[in-house]
């Protein structure tokens, strides 16, 4: 991996590298260039996780041109084409070197720091949504149920945007989260479920799935199976999956046309 | 204590060129129907978006009802093809949530006056039947709201 980043900046294939640096034994998200050749020695694949791709993006706001090389996971890779599809990236700007993420037989290594278990205790258990990894899971409450766990969620959140700041796919110049007409801006704690099932309805057909906002929330509301129920949706209404096309979500551009039926008062 | 019957409130987002329409000739054809709604006239129903309806359910509307153009026959061409989409995900969403059945949308051209008017009645009596939006009282019990730490040292905000 250090000789390709190397060769690859040497070649001048690409300008700038993004990955992680070993400092003091912490690893922790760089940017390698050709003028400091030395630093890629200490180049190192790591559980720690961080949006590279986020970085990349903001670079190529501010300077189109130069060619970012990326330390990517599969969920880097997914969300490297969502940017794309939604031209917040050009493609050929960004050249990925894949990393042993997700675990599979086929491979003796898998780091990822999402892949430890959560724990939980019996305060979270009785109030809170059971964190399954299966959004339909849940099912078994009851509706009433269902909505006091999420409120009891919801209501931890201390609106510090960590979820939005740390999310790949988050790349709006004016956040609705922010938003005069919707909710208070620079009021603590936020409208619930309004930020919440907000921020849901952005990610629908977007979420790349990675957990980084599960991961950054400071008191556990379990987002991910918040995001991944709102993909779930996209699938089953318009066959979308995320970050496996080029394409944008038909949940979120008119299209040619809209094959759904009205779902009936007496349902 | 409140002993008032319940009478639900429907925010009734309608598009100016079909169900508002339809409102007006129910009007002025003297149709009854019950005065639960709290109309919004919007200029096409594609302007409602997940936001509109989240923000009424937030606010304690009981129910949100959207009003739009036959498919084929929207103002602006395929605003409503949008319409139906957001519909269909928000309804998705938010049975999954625990908030079932209170979003409803139809399609009512300007002509179709009866319709407009049963498709309120049978709505509202669902709502009725539902009972008050149960977002408003939850988050006033102490059950949803905990005080202290949970099992992994998270605070709650006792607002
Ligand atoms: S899992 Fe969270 S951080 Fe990752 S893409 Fe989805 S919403 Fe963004
Ligand atoms: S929360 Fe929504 S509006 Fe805010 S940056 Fe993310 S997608 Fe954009
Ligand atoms: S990271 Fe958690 S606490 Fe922070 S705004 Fe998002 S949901 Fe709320
Ligand atoms: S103009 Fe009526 S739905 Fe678009």
């Amino acid at each position: 991996m250090k000789d390709i980043v190397r060769t690859w900046l040497e070649s001048g294939r690409i300008d700038l590298f993004l990955g992680y640096r070993l400092v003091d034994g912490h690893p922790i998200p760089h940017c390698f260039s050709k003028e400091r050749l030395e630093e890629v020695e200490q180049l190192t694949e790591s559980l720690a996780r961080y949006p590279l791709e986020k970085i990349a993006h903001q670079m190529l706001q501010k300077d189109p041109a130069v060619r970012i090389g990326l330390m990517a996971r599969d969920c880097t890779q997914r969300s490297v084409r969502v940017l794309a599809a939604w031209n917040q990236i050009d493609m050929d700007r960004i050249r990925v070197l894949t990393m042993s993420c997700c675990p599979s037989d086929a491979k003796d290594k898998a780091f990822c720091s999402y892949l430890q278990e959560p724990e939980t205790g019996p305060v979270r258990k009785s109030n809170g949504m059971p964190s399954t990894g299966d959004p339909d899971d849940c099912r078994v409450l009851p509706a009433e149920e269902r909505l006091r766990r999420w409120l009891y969620e919801f209501q931890k959140c201390i609106k510090c945007y960590g979820c939005r700041d740390i999310c790949p796919v988050c790349f709006c110049k004016d956040c609705g989260l922010e938003h005069e007409d919707l909710m208070d801006k620079g009021v603590v704690p936020p409208e619930v479920p309004l930020f919440h099932l907000i921020r849901a309805v952005h990610m629908a057909g977007r979420c790349v799935d990675c957990g980084l906002c599960e991961e950054a929330c400071p008191v556990g509301i379990p987002l991910r199976l918040l995001y991944r129920k709102v993909n779930g949706i996209v699938t089953d209404r318009f066959g979308y999956r995320v970050g496996q096309t080029k394409d944008q979500s038909p949940f979120n551009v008119l299209g040619e046309f809209s094959p759904l039926e009205l779902s009936s008062l007496d349902d | 204590m409140d002993t008032k019957p319940f009478e639900p409130k429907i925010v009734a987002f309608m598009c100016n060129w079909c169900t508002y329409g339809a409102a007006d000739l129910a009007g002025v054809s003297r149709l009854p129907y019950p005065q639960n709604i709290r109309p919004i006239r919007v200029m096409c129903s594609a302007t409602i978006s997940p936001h509109h309806i989240l923000r009424a359910f937030q606010s304690g509307a009981d129910g949100v009802f959207i009003g739009g153009c036959h498919i084929g026959d929207c103002h602006y061409i395929k605003g409503n093809y949008m319409t139906i989409k957001r519909v269909a995900f928000m309804e998705d969403l938010l049975n999954w949530f625990g908030l079932e059945g209170r979003l409803h949308l139809e399609w009512i051209s300007s002509a179709e006056a009866q319709k407009f008017v049963d498709v309120i009645r049978r709505f509202t009596e669902k709502i009725r039947a539902l009972g008050p939006n149960p977002i408003p009282a939850l988050l006033k019990t102490p059950k949803a709201i905990w005080n202290g730490a949970d099992d992994e040292g998270h605070c709650a905000n006792v607002a």
